[in-house]
């Protein structure tokens, strides 16, 4: 038996991670529900893998080459591409591709490995001495084909790093070290980087003097390795070019094919994933300790919990892999853990009021699509509705906290923060000063995007006041003003400029954003409300295509007090991620328009938000009691984290919040069991610059002490609410806190609220794509 | 030389493009790892950059099959990282004076940015800690979600040594985090 266990353990991380053959992992579950031991060592083995693979992927790193390094990059591709391909290269490639196979993982059989090179080397030579065009035009094939033959025997495989043996940089290509120093003395490492540098400056000079170099390339590469070359040979081939068109084998997308191979990987991952954390949390009772505290033993047993996380698998694996159409590289999915209140009692969170992820999510399930799990922000599912807090008279927040059982968390606490903005009317407010840009490429030539910009600007000038005043600007290939700052009582000359829009080019979005802060800028209104309007697909494809690239540029207006709204467009291809991280750091808010009642909503029901923003750079600090929680984890709001330092730093950027708009936060709270009934769960405060008079503000409320209630059934609607909209999302993105949850559940936690909210579309809505989900899910194998 | 001058105008665009799209698949994960690898982000962007320019000199279209490009890319980017850490450590060696200032290996803290999350602090000191194969296995499997088997064709190891390694590090990782943890907290 414990011959047995010893050898269960060996597997266990591979078995976690599904990399198992299904005939081992059967075994392995089969023993795990007998032995506890090892049962045991599973499960701190899954928190921890879990815990590994979220702190991974949140390692602190850049996005992005500088702009200057992705020049170099291009030019090197386009340097390359521009010279002529000789037979050197052939040799060259071939070695370089065995070299770098090489070089790094060095085994003992390395010196067999240099024969072999040899011996295909000469094969490959021999072959293009006698028939040189069918080599030049095989070439290509050859070398993929057996670059992975040379990769495997390395299989004996050296833990170490050996240094290299003078034999095997013989076969190291001397026509790559032509320009260099001796060999003596220098690392193979060295060598390596030498070849970049050498690179440019050898290809230029052959470009320079043609047949020569080659001539001499070829003796030189004959030199080295076999002396087969004949000058006769050589003349063959200079009058033989290589043919300039090889056929890729690469697939005839590449753009989209590594892209897709990734999102199937993620998919993978969740799949592999497989644990359910919520589980562990439960029954383990420490996840987040799980990781500094591996030996800590959760309470042995119960068969239905192997059972149980084994039913969560397959619904897992449901129809997430379907990558859209067209889109763009897919961003890693992360989550916010399960924390230690002892180790980090401060839970800090910027602000957002975005809701663009739920009505892109709308768009995709209603066209019968999986969402993208990375476009799922579960922040924005729960905004999305409007949960009638109470507004404030004269504060500009009111805070409003209630806990109870969480629904859908059995054994957890669930924390609902909502805070509420005070509501102003449009009356008596400061007049408006808007910049409207509009994105009038190519790409926007569709009713649902051109179409429903008009009808929104449409819509927003019949809401105006006369005495605000808009400009219009366009960008497509190039940005341009259209219409300079004209008071509303001209509406009808402002109506001709937004008819005549006409989509054509490319998208320079740069260029757009920058002549809208700058027009803004020279117009500002210290009494008005500054505000920029961009309305676009986000596929931006000319100047600088990222966001933090172009808030880079346009930061000085920033700081100056103008805001920026951002309303996406368009059924598919949408860069929601561009179009998010623009409103996210420009101080400023991501809608999206997918209908006109969402245009409706956006520019007639809440223009007063839009328009009006009271205060900004909003931050909370949920500060947590060690003494009755836990643990504790914060739904959504991944990518609005702050530090518990940042909270106080008035430089740090954050959230805007406009009149009456409000905000809901969500934890799920472990309590330990003799937590004392009357001590408070902690306070919350929250921090931001009043709009009107630049002043900071900062507030504390204390949280409840005691549980508010006791039953999932008496919690507010509103809670239940924004609870079955968290969880939807969580289910959407993949959590694996929310593996253990149903469609089917939530469905049914849903259906009484919808009862509650009888006069709200949108929760009505929400039951309904809640079973759109399901049914893709049932549909999917 | 006729042949070269006429088709020298449309490959540098195809080329350009063909590497845009590499680029753009690959930029951000690769960033991501080197940074795990390197102490700081600047040196993480050097390598990748590093990495790309020698994809370059394989010529265009570029020779490779979406997972072959995906391993090298994978491989000669942790080279060229590993080549920079050492470089480095060399450094750092012959300046002694200069040693202060850089770090001059991987096993002291580094000086990323840091985060909100208490133990991402310890994980990192933690990952510079396991060999060098160890880590980067651990960071081809969990943190770029790669399979064994194409792990196997990164590292140039049979797939029962990557699992292996694999959980010999994870292992090891959990005991240096928490020595670490239990060190700092009295």
């Amino acid at each position: 038996m414990k011959r047995l266990c010893a050898c269960v353990q060996r597997h266990l991380t591979a078995h976690a991670l599904g990399e198992l053959s299904p005939g081992l992992s059967r075994i392995i579950r089969f023993h795990l529900t007998r032995c506890p031991t090892c049962r045991q060592k599973a499960e701190t083995l899954r928190t921890n893998l879990v815990l590994l693979q979220n702190n991974l992927g949140q390692i602190p790193a850049p996005t992005q080459l500088d702009p200057s390094q992705r020049r170099a990059v291009l030019e090197a591709a386009r340097f390359s591409a521009a010279r002529p391909l000789l037979f050197s290269d052939h040799v060259a490639r071939l070695l370089d591709r065995f070299s770098s196979a090489m070089i790094f993982t060095p085994s003992r059989y390395a010196p067999s490995l240099a024969s072999v090179a040899v011996i295909l080397l000469t094969v490959v030579l021999g072959f293009s001495l006698f028939l040189p065009s069918l080599s030049m035009s095989r070439g290509r094939v050859k070398v993929t084909d057996t670059i992975p033959e040379c990769s495997a025997p390395h299989e004996g495989d050296a833990l170490k790093l050996m240094p290299m043996a003078p034999e095997d940089r013989g076969i190291r290509p001397q026509t790559l070290q032509k320009e260099s120093q001796p060999l003596s003395g220098r690392s193979s490492h060295t060598d390596a980087e030498k070849d970049d540098r050498t690179f440019a400056h050898r290809y230029a000079k052959r470009a320079a003097e043609q047949p020569k170099t080659f001539a001499e390339e070829a003796g030189e590469a004959g030199n080295g390795t076999v002396g087969l070359m004949t000058a006769d040979s050589v003349e063959q081939m200079v009058l033989e070019p290589p043919p300039m068109r090889r056929p890729s084998p690469l697939s005839p997308t590449p753009s989209v094919s590594p892209h897709a191979h990734r999102k199937d990987l993620s998919g993978d991952r969740l799949r592999k994933t497989e644990v359910s954390s919520r589980e562990n949390t439960e029954k383990l009772g420490a996840p987040a300790s799980a990781l500094t505290l591996p030996s800590q033993a959760p309470p042995a047993d119960d068969e239905s919990r192997v059972s149980r996380s084994r039913k969560a698998a397959p619904r897992d694996l449901s129809s997430r892999r379907e990558p859209p159409a067209e889109e763009q590289p897919a961003a890693p999915v992360f989550f916010n853990p399960f924390v230690e209140t002892v180790r980090q009692p401060f839970s800090t969170f910027s602000i957002d009021v975005d809701t663009a992820s739920y009505t892109l999510t709308r768009l995709a399930l209603r066209n019968g699509q999986w969402p993208p799990p990375e476009s799922v922000r579960v922040e924005e599912f729960v905004n999305f509705f409007d949960y009638h807090y109470p507004a404030p008279l004269r504060d500009a927040f009111a805070i409003h906290a209630e806990c109870g059982p969480s629904p859908f968390g059995p054994g957890l606490r669930l924390l609902r923060i909502g805070v509420q903005a005070r509501r102003t009317g449009r009356e008596g407010n400061r007049r408006a000063l808007l910049t409207i840009l509009i994105d009038t490429s190519g790409s926007m030539a569709t009713p649902e995007r051109l179409g429903l910009v008009t009808h929104s600007l449409r819509l927003l000038l019949d809401q105006l006041h006369p005495a605000d005043r808009l400009a219009l600007l366009a960008f497509d290939s190039k940005a341009r003003l259209m219409l300079d700052y004209t008071p509303l009582s001209e509406k009808n000359k402002i109506l001709q400029v937004v008819e005549s829009l006409q989509p054509s080019g490319s998208t320079h979005m740069e260029a757009g954003l920058r002549l809208a802060f700058s027009t803004a800028r020279a117009a500002f209104d210290p009494a008005a409300s500054n505000r920029i309007l961009l309305f676009s697909d986000g596929a931006a494809n000319l100047g600088s295509t990222t966001a933090d690239e172009i808030l880079a540029l346009i930061a000085d207006s920033r700081r100056q007090g103008i805001f920026l709204s951002v309303y996406g467009v368009g059924r598919s291809g949408v860069h929601d991620q561009l179009l998010e991280q623009l409103a996210n750091k420009g101080d400023g808010s991501y809608a999206f328009l997918d209908s006109v009642e969402e245009a409706r909503r956006l520019f007639i029901d809440q223009l007063a938000a839009t328009l009006h923003t009271i205060a900004a750079d909003v931050k909370i600090q949920v500060e947590f009691n060690p003494e009755s929680v836990r643990l504790y984890r914060q739904l959504g709001y991944e990518n609005r984290q702050l530090t518990a330092e940042q909270f106080r730093d008035d430089h740090v950027d954050a959230g805007e919040v406009g009149a009456g708009q409000s905000v809901t936060a969500l934890y799920e709270l472990d309590f330990p069991p003799d937590a004392p009934a009357d001590a408070p769960i902690g306070t919350v405060r929250i921090r931001y610059r009043e709009v009107e008079s630049n002043r900071i503000v900062e507030s504390v409320v204390p949280l409840p002490s005691a549980l508010t209630t006791d039953r999932v059934n008496s919690l507010s609607p509103s809670t239940l609410l924004a609870a079955c909209a968290a969880e939807f999302a969580e289910i959407l993105r993949g959590s694996p806190f929310a593996s253990d949850g149903s469609l089917a559940e939530v469905t049914r936690q849903l259906q009484p609220v919808a009862a509650a909210f009888s006069l709200d579309p949108r929760v009505w809505e929400l039951l309904d794509l809640v079973e759109q989900a399901r049914s893709l899910q049932n549909r999917s194998p | 030389m006729e042949t070269v001058n006429r088709t020298a105008h449309s490959r540098p665009d195809a080329a350009e493009a063909e590497m845009k799209a590499v680029m753009a698949a690959y930029e951000q994960p690769l960033l991501r790892y080197a940074a795990s690898i390197l102490p700081n982000p600047h040196a993480a962007k050097d390598a990748v950059q590093q990495a790309f320019i020698r994809l370059c000199a394989f010529g265009f279209p570029l020779p490779f099959d979406p997972p072959a490009l995906r391993a090298w890319l994978y491989r000669t980017t942790w080279n060229t990282a590993i080549d920079l850490l050492r470089a480095e450590k060399r450094r750092a060696v012959l300046h002694e004076k200069a040693a202060e200032m850089i770090r001059p290996s991987p096993s002291l803290p580094s000086p990323h940015p840091t985060s909100n999350d208490p133990r991402l602090e310890q994980l990192q000191p933690a990952l510079a800690r396991l060999s060098e194969p160890e880590r980067q296995i651990v960071l081809l499997r969990l943190q770029q979600n790669l399979s064994y088997k194409e792990i196997g064709t990164i590292t140039g190891r049979p797939i029962g040594s990557v699992g292996r390694l694999l959980h010999q590090a994870i292992q090891k990782l959990s005991r240096l985090v928490q020595s670490h943890s239990t060190e700092s907290s009295p």
